[in-house]
């Protein structure tokens, strides 16, 4: 068993958002919900002023807030610490976006095309993502990003991982000591987002510059 | 960086929370009044008909905002984490009690089983009353409802709204029962009570972290200010006891008690609404960076 969890490298992302386009291409989420999403913020006036991205992703809590306040048991924790919903249990009461601290958690009411104003059928590959997102989610429930678990299983990176030209991401098991995640962690003072919240995310940042 | 506010609970989730509220308070209200005087008995049954009404069309107005509203069969099963499944069974668990009370009543059968039934009812409408507050106050990363003195404002909330609702269901339907009850007291001191707790002891809980202060601002002076000063605490707190006033010097002040009673409750619904649409969520913080949540 392992406890899986993220180093995001705050100094290397320069915010390009292929994180979140890697997510939608591999989870096929629809129109809306962003798993993985590119956060900004600033500080400072002209001329020092300073701009940071935030990736954020699910922070795969080890006491996740959205798992307690889940009233149908749908948010579930398997053996490698990934949170994850089972779309036959989730019944949309949203108390999960609510409880918690990262916006993790989105839900999609139905489906809603990128393209309102084209004619005729959906385009082939939109009707495609349409098709695997109905089979895997379906819609009403509060959804959201577990790490392709599926990936993971395969022995691959998460598709956000494998596709951030930056290198700002490291997946690894956080309870293996020589892992590159536990390293760069000891190494470069890692740190939880809004560790108040008692949630104990598996997904930790390096400062920024 | 301007914080945001929680846009997914909405009209819905505030109508059931005041319904649920509302319908327990009003049972609870009209099974207390079963237990006095016989000229009490018009507006016990008032109470208790009208308030299992209120619950269940609460309920069903909460089902159907549900995303996926089949699963909610499976709504109890974790009452040891989620306020939400323990909610559920508090509220099924008066159902049953109130409901064969109810149906007691609105037949005329046996009062004293009605009276025995009502015990336990009473107990579990306390706990529909306060439930949503503590389902609210469980939510961490807003400041407004992580709140030990949430639940007592919901409490106070739902007593003021399930005695107005009986009021007005006694006042239509049930002659000359508004008589017994001292309507401008009761709108004084629950009005009081309710306004001096939200603006003194609830604000000023909220007020030690920026996203709680965010919260009070958006409901003092931001976007939610004029449904606060003008819904809560001039057409639900304020007009009821100047219209109570003026029924003192009428003879037959029946509409004014009604028209009291209606704006009462508006204002009850709007302070729940205001309470949600005011759910600041906390900024996430990176080193000297502070971010505010998208999609919430």
């Amino acid at each position: 068993m392992a406890r899986y969890g993220f180093v995001i490298d705050l100094k290397r992302c320069y915010g390009c958002y292929t994180c979140t386009v890697a997510c939608k291409a591999e989870n096929h989420t629809p129109q809306g919900i962003d798993w993985a999403k590119c956060v900004p913020a600033e500080i400072g006036s002209y001329p020092s002023a300073l701009r940071q991205m935030l990736p954020l992703v699910c922070q795969q809590c080890a006491e996740p807030a959205c798992r307690d306040v889940c009233p149908t048991g749908a948010t579930q924790v398997d053996e490698n610490g990934i949170v994850f919903v089972d779309p036959d249990l989730c019944m949309g009461c949203k108390t999960c976006m609510m409880a918690c601290p990262y916006g993790a958690r989105q839900l999609v009411s139905e489906f809603q095309t990128y393209f309102p104003d084209a004619e005729g059928d959906l385009d082939p590959y939109e009707a495609y993502c349409k098709k695997e997102w109905e089979e895997k989610n379906g819609y009403g429930l509060a959804t959201k990003c577990d790490y392709c678990r599926d990936r993971v299983a395969d022995g691959k990176q998460p598709a956000c991982v494998e596709a951030c030209p930056a290198k700002a991401r490291t997946f690894g098991d956080l309870d293996d000591p020589e892992s590159e995640v536990s390293i760069l962690i000891r190494r470069a003072a890692g740190f939880q987002l809004n560790p108040e919240f008692g949630t104990e995310p598996s997904c930790y940042y390096l400062p920024p510059r | 960086m301007k914080m945001k506010a929680q846009t997914k609970w909405g009209w819905d989730h505030s109508i059931y929370l005041f319904l649920g509220g509302l319908g327990a308070a009003a049972y609870v209200t009209g099974a207390i009044a079963g237990f006095a005087a016989e000229e009490w008995a018009g507006i016990s049954k008032a109470g208790i008909i009208f308030g299992v009404i209120a619950l269940g069309v609460g309920y069903l107005v909460l089902l159907m905002g549900l995303g996926v509203p089949k699963n909610a069969i499976y709504s109890m099963k974790c009452p040891g984490t989620s306020w939400i499944s323990r909610g559920v069974i508090i509220v099924s668990a008066f159902l049953v009690f109130a409901g064969i009370h109810w149906i007691l009543t609105v037949f005329n059968l046996s009062i004293t089983l009605g009276r025995l039934l009502s015990v336990p009812a009473i107990i579990l409408g306390f706990g529909v009353m306060m439930y949503t507050g503590y389902l609210l106050a469980a939510n961490r990363p807003i400041a407004l409802w992580s709140n030990p003195l949430t639940p007592m404002v919901f409490l106070l909330n739902a007593l003021y709204s399930g005695i107005l609702a009986t009021i007005l269901v006694s006042a239509l339907f049930v002659q000359g029962a508004i008589d017994q009850i001292n309507t401008l007291g009761l709108h004084a001191v629950a009005g009081g009570a309710i306004m001096i707790f939200v603006l003194v002891f609830y604000v000023s809980a909220t007020h030690r972290v920026p996203e709680g202060r965010a919260a009070v601002d958006m409901m003092i002076t931001g976007p939610a200010s004029t449904m606060f000063w003008f819904g809560v605490i001039i057409v639900g707190l304020l007009i009821p006891v100047i219209l109570e006033l003026f029924a003192t010097q009428m003879e037959n002040p029946v509409l004014l008690h009604i028209i009291a009673a209606i704006a009462g409750l508006i204002g009850m619904l709007l302070l729940r609404h205001v309470i949600l649409v005011c759910g600041v969520f906390a900024r996430l913080k990176a080193a000297r960076f502070e971010y505010v949540l998208p999609h919430i």
